[in-house]
């Protein structure tokens, strides 16, 4: 057991040591690698912050009861507080028409207007947040919003669900094409990594054939290869890693400053722990993989009857 | 016995036949030498020996194992019963001697802690263990030629088979290496090697087959 661990871990030293014998092709290859990786490791953190940054906005998302304008503070209030009572609701804000008025003018910029106006047509207003359960499921929350807008004190029930739904599908549909982006890349992964891997082979050839000569096993043969593969592959992660990083640590500034400007408190989030570790693995488990396919076909060629000597 | 041909022929691809026909025993302990003109067949017949290539027709049983009928997955272990040495060495240059000669050992798994010792012990019965941490390019012909003999005996194998392990040395060098064959065999070791160089036969006196386009002419003893 302990032989067998200290082989593996001559060969893994070995299979590294190859790889900065040539600093030159290695480092190409695993930029390569890094680039075809970073790509579609970038769009889904990308994606994740859209996702996050609408979840926000729905979270946030309320339904606005416009009252009849009959309706004087103390209904409204009473009508607040048994609305309060069911549990798909979880509070409700009340704006009364001077609190309206003021927003409106403060945010219109159409107070000179707006002052002119001697009486306030503004009614009140009911601010409904649905609960959770309510609120993330766009059916569940149609039918709340026909519910309250039947109320005999409710003139008009509203709430934007259009754009949320079509924002949905559209993030439905992006993720699907990073799927297929990032399938398509890790396939190139794979064949940039199998080409060095081949290349690999036609330059220890003799080395391969006298060790087969000798006894060696088609496993004994392989392991440097998959090693090698391997170390592509991850190295080619933890740099397509540090490109995102770099990227989005580019970006959030102006990110967060142009979200301020609309009054959201949102800041770029780069990959998490977990789609990180997936990252770094997927590209040593594709270099592994690579190499250990490649390494199959051309071990072929070593085998008895095939005239290499 | 140790190797046993019946009626073995070996067509390659091209439809050339190296080998025809041909039948004969070594028994475990001889020392045979093979010969006959260039082409007549001798580095076909050992290839069919290790396995190298298949036989087309006949059997060919090596150490009680019929060869075509070995698994491809047991050809390594069938290999490491025996020692190979090639005209050309087969050296890996990368490496210094000491790790040519622990190449076999290295590769069917031998623990480390005894290395040391079974690769000084094959390099000092070649005359090389001074130069063990020497690079292969770095060494005459014949010492190269006696560092592929101590990586062809460092496992201990039952049979040596040398294909022209003296094709490029002169007459000195080339006794210095069929003595320590002839050394190999007296401590048990069955020796077959392919040899232009008759002279050899004589001088140990041990037998040989004789190939002649792909058929056996004889199997003189020639100690008699
Ligand atoms: N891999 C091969 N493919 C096709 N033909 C081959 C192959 N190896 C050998 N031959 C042919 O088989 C015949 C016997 O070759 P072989 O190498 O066994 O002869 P040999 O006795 O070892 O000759 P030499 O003394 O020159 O080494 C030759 O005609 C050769 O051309
Ligand atoms: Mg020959």
């Amino acid at each position: 057991m302990l032989a067998w661990f200290i082989r593996h871990l001559q060969t893994m030293v070995g299979a590294l040591g190859d790889l900065s014998r040539n600093p030159f092709s290695s480092t190409l290859s695993i930029s390569v690698i890094a680039i075809a990786l970073a790509l579609p490791g970038g769009m889904f953190a990308a994606l994740e912050n859209i996702n996050k940054f609408t979840a926000e906005f729905e979270h946030g998302a309320n339904i606005s009861l416009f009252l009849a304008p009959e309706i004087n503070i103390k209904q409204a209030q009473q009508l607040k507080l048994s609305l309060e009572e069911y549990v798909a609701i979880k509070h409700i804000d009340l704006i009364t028409p001077d609190q309206a008025m003021a927003e409106f003018k403060s945010r219109s910029g159409l107070a000179d207007a707006l002052d002119s106006l001697t009486s306030n047509p503004l009614p009140f207003v009911l601010l409904v947040y649905p609960g959770d359960e309510f609120a993330r499921s766009p059916t569940k929350l149609a039918s709340l919003i026909d519910e309250l807008g039947k109320l005999k004190q409710v003139e008009l029930s509203q709430f934007d669900l259009e754009w949320i739904k079509r924002l949905t599908a559209l993030l439905e549909l992006l993720t699907r094409a990073i799927w297929v982006i990032a399938f398509i890349l890790g396939l190139g992964v794979f064949l940039v990594i199998g080409n060095t891997i081949r290349l690999a082979i036609t330059n220890r050839q003799e080395e391969i054939r006298i060790i087969k000569l000798i006894g060696g096993t088609d496993a004994f043969v392989r392991r440097p290869f998959l090693y090698s593969g391997m170390f592509q592959g991850l190295f080619g992660g933890l740099f397509a890693l540090l490109v995102i990083f770099l990227l989005f640590s580019f970006i959030s500034t102006p990110t967060k400053a142009l979200s301020s400007m609309y009054g959201i408190a949102f800041s770029l989030e780069p990959l998490h722990l977990l789609p990180s570790i997936l990252l770094v693995s997927s590209g040593a488990v594709i270099g592994w993989l690579s190499a250990r396919v490649t390494v199959g076909v051309y071990l072929r060629q070593f085998e008895p009857g095939k005239g290499q000597i | 016995m140790l190797i046993e041909f019946s009626n073995v022929t070996k067509r390659y691809p091209e439809g050339h036949e190296a080998l025809r026909d041909v039948s004969f025993v070594i028994e475990k302990g001889e020392m045979v030498f093979l010969t006959g003109h260039s082409g007549a067949g001798k580095s076909t017949l050992l290839h069919l020996v290790t396995l190298i290539e298949y036989a087309t027709r006949g059997q060919v049983i090596v150490n009680g194992q019929n060869l075509g009928r070995l698994k491809r997955r047991k050809i390594p272990y069938f290999r490491r019963q025996i020692g190979m040495v090639f005209q050309d060495h087969k050296l890996l240059h990368n490496l210094s001697v000491f790790d040519n000669v622990a190449l076999p050992l290295v590769v069917s798994g031998f623990h480390p802690r005894d290395l040391r010792r079974r690769v000084h012990a094959a390099l000092d019965k070649v005359g090389l263990l001074n130069r063990d941490r020497a690079k292969p390019i770095t060494l005459s012909g014949g010492e190269q030629q006696r560092v592929g003999i101590a990586r062809a005996v460092v496992n201990r194998p039952s049979l040596l088979v040398a294909d022209e392990p003296t094709g490029n040395l002169d007459a000195e060098l080339s006794d210095e290496i069929f003595d320590l064959f002839h050394d190999f065999n007296y401590h048990g070791v069955t020796v077959v090697v392919a040899t232009h160089d008759l002279r050899h036969i004589e001088r140990l006196g041990k037998r040989s087959l004789t190939l002649s386009e792909g058929r056996m002419l004889k199997q003189a003893d020639s100690a008699a």
